[in-house]
């Protein structure tokens, strides 16, 4: 049985006014136990609706979110613990936080649990070491940090709770490119670590392309791919359309195929296409 | 013809630092650049570089607190000049929805004019002036709310274009947009500089984008690291890395294959560039 899965889930806006817009249009898919899943598409195509839904801070107009196979919804008082199962990092989260001190931010989640003390304390200690946030820090308030610092408590607010599935929209937007790496190898990190399932929306092909196993692809509120990394970047055109495009990388290794050099399509990294570079001129034993 | 003139700039925000003055605290430490008129460059610095502090010095939003900034030889410092600064310099800042103020796009776009005092017949004039330069004219009078975050960013744009600046400002203006939104923004940008003669200063994470410009600053601790043609600075390779900072994936991926010992004369800087160079290379 997948961990969380979704059937003909609908989120309409303003329903019945002249307003009415529909976010999210009868979408099917399921996410199992462990998986790491790119969400992209054009701003507007239903992204933040859609994982609002999957942590119950929207109530779907019609469909089911089901975790476990048990429906989300079935009893609405006590969505809040779905929230602490399946935790939403929101876009520009470093705007949230709000408590005298880093510590006292992070352990929120995990204070609202119900967790002893003891345990709050230490899941602050080891959400804050996977985000890399230095011990100093955390008796600072967290108006005193920088951006990225700030990013990173955030971040660490969620990941305090333990989450079986982690959400996160946007984390690196507005991150030097050496910020963007470093958070998103933590992310993975926390990943392989924790064995649990994270979705991540981004703008970025790049950073989609280096961390995640599948990608879900949204287009004016429908899911229009649902497939491995490699797969979904093989479908260039496609995506062009829709306003996407794949990574400068994983173009121009196309783009060499397409003259007849025989290298394998839909590499997603830099590393791999050196590799495949060299490689095919070790075998014509031109290097 | 020089526009911009930063000479030696020292800046600290105040409060952050009653208790020690030693210069590590200043946020722009000695800086000195300048640009020509008409130019279109890009300054790169990661977080905490102090990028977005010089864009607000550029508009008399902050004031140097050693040295100077003139634009157009108008010293910054000179409180008498700052409105004439400001109709010189516009500032494009990186969230859309923080700088749209009007219900309807082409009031939005009239607020800057309407501010100058410009008589209501030229206003019309400068809104749709305005609008057809980034493209919108068909959203004239749509909402800014229903816009894409690209379209939001270009209405923006023409806000700033109607009150006919010399100069425009832009502090990571696609960081918020998805791919096409953000090559919508790059192209009118690229426009309005070619076209126009509208001088371009952009601030961008985004090594692609920099690529367009024709100088790229790169500034670290507020100071000015390195500076030439995108092909002199990206080819600086571990210079960049160093410092937080990347090349596009192209220019990577061959600076990669020349460690490999694949002889590549120059490093390139866009995807075509690269698939022809590598063409050369295998086939």
């Amino acid at each position: 049985m997948s961990l969380l899965s979704v059937k003909d889930l609908c989120f309409v806006y303003s329903q019945g006014s002249p307003f009415e817009h529909t976010a999210v249009d009868h979408l099917n898919m399921e996410i199992n136990k462990g998986e790491f899943i790119g969400i992209i598409g054009h701003t507007g195509s239903g992204k933040s609706t859609l994982v609002q839904m999957l942590n119950g801070l929207l109530k779907p107009t019609s469909g089911h979110v089901l975790l476990d196979g048990v429906d989300i919804w079935s009893k609405p008082k006590e969505i809040r613990k779905i929230r602490f199962r399946v935790g939403l990092v929101f876009q520009y989260p470093e705007y949230q936080l709000f408590e005298e001190t880093v510590a006292k931010d992070i352990a929120f989640g995990p204070t609202n649990m119900g967790l002893s003390d003891k345990e709050i304390a230490e899941r602050v200690k080891k959400a804050a070491k996977f985000v890399g946030l230095r011990d100093e820090l955390l008796e600072k308030s967290p108006f005193d940090l920088s951006g990225g610092e700030k990013r990173r408590a955030a971040i660490a607010g969620v990941l305090a709770m333990d989450p079986d599935i982690l959400i996160l929209d946007e984390p690196c937007a507005g991150l030097d490119p050496m910020g963007r790496d470093l958070l998103l190898s933590q992310i993975y990190h926390y990943h392989q670590e924790r064995g649990n399932t994270v979705l991540l929306v981004s703008h970025s092909m790049e950073d989609v392309a280096t961390v995640c196993d599948r990608v879900l692809v949204m287009n004016h509120a429908r899911m229009e791919m649902f497939d491995a990394t490699t797969q979904v970047f093989s479908r260039g055109e496609e995506l062009a359309s829709m306003g996407l495009r794949v990574p400068q990388i994983t173009s121009i290794i196309g783009s060499l195929i397409d003259s007849g050099i025989p290298l394998e399509r839909g590499l997603l990294t830099v590393e791999q296409a050196v590799y495949a570079v060299t490689e095919y001129l070790k075998k014509e034993g031109r290097l | 013809m020089e526009f911009i003139r930063i000479e030696n700039l020292f800046f600290r925000y105040s409060g952050t630092d009653e208790t020690d003055n030693c210069d590590a605290r200043y946020v722009i430490n000695d800086l000195s650049l300048s640009v020509d008129k008409g130019e279109f460059v890009a300054i790169l610095g990661h977080n905490g570089s102090g990028k977005s502090t010089v864009a607000k010095q550029l508009n008399a939003l902050l004031m140097p607190d050693r040295g100077k900034v003139y634009i157009d030889g108008m010293d910054t410092s000179d409180e008498s000049l700052t409105f004439d600064i400001r109709r010189k310099v516009g500032l494009v800042l990186q969230n859309p929805d923080n700088q749209l103020v009007a219900s309807i796009v082409e009031e939005d776009v009239a607020f800057g004019p309407e501010n100058l005092g410009i008589p209501p017949q030229e206003i019309r004039e400068r809104v749709d002036d305005a609008l057809k330069a980034v493209d919108m004219c068909d959203y004239r009078l749509k909402a800014p709310y229903k816009l894409s975050g690209g379209q939001k960013q270009r209405v923006a744009i023409a806000g700033i274009i109607a009150m006919r600046p010399d100069c425009i400002v832009l502090d990571e203006p696609t960081a918020m947009l998805d791919p096409k939104g953000r090559a919508e923004v790059m192209e009118t940008i690229t426009k309005l500089n070619k076209e126009n003669g509208i001088t371009v200063v952009m601030i961008t994470h985004y090594m692609e984008e920099a690529v367009l410009a024709d100088r790229v600053f790169v500034i670290d601790k507020g100071r000015l690291l390195t500076q030439g043609s995108p092909r002199e600075v990206f080819s600086q390779v571990e210079l960049l890395k160093r410092h937080r900072l990347d090349v596009p994936q192209a220019t990577e991926l061959c600076y990669k294959l020349r460690g490999c010992g694949i002889a590549l004369d120059h490093l390139p800087l866009t995807e075509d560039e690269c698939t022809e160079m590598l063409r050369g290379v295998l086939l």
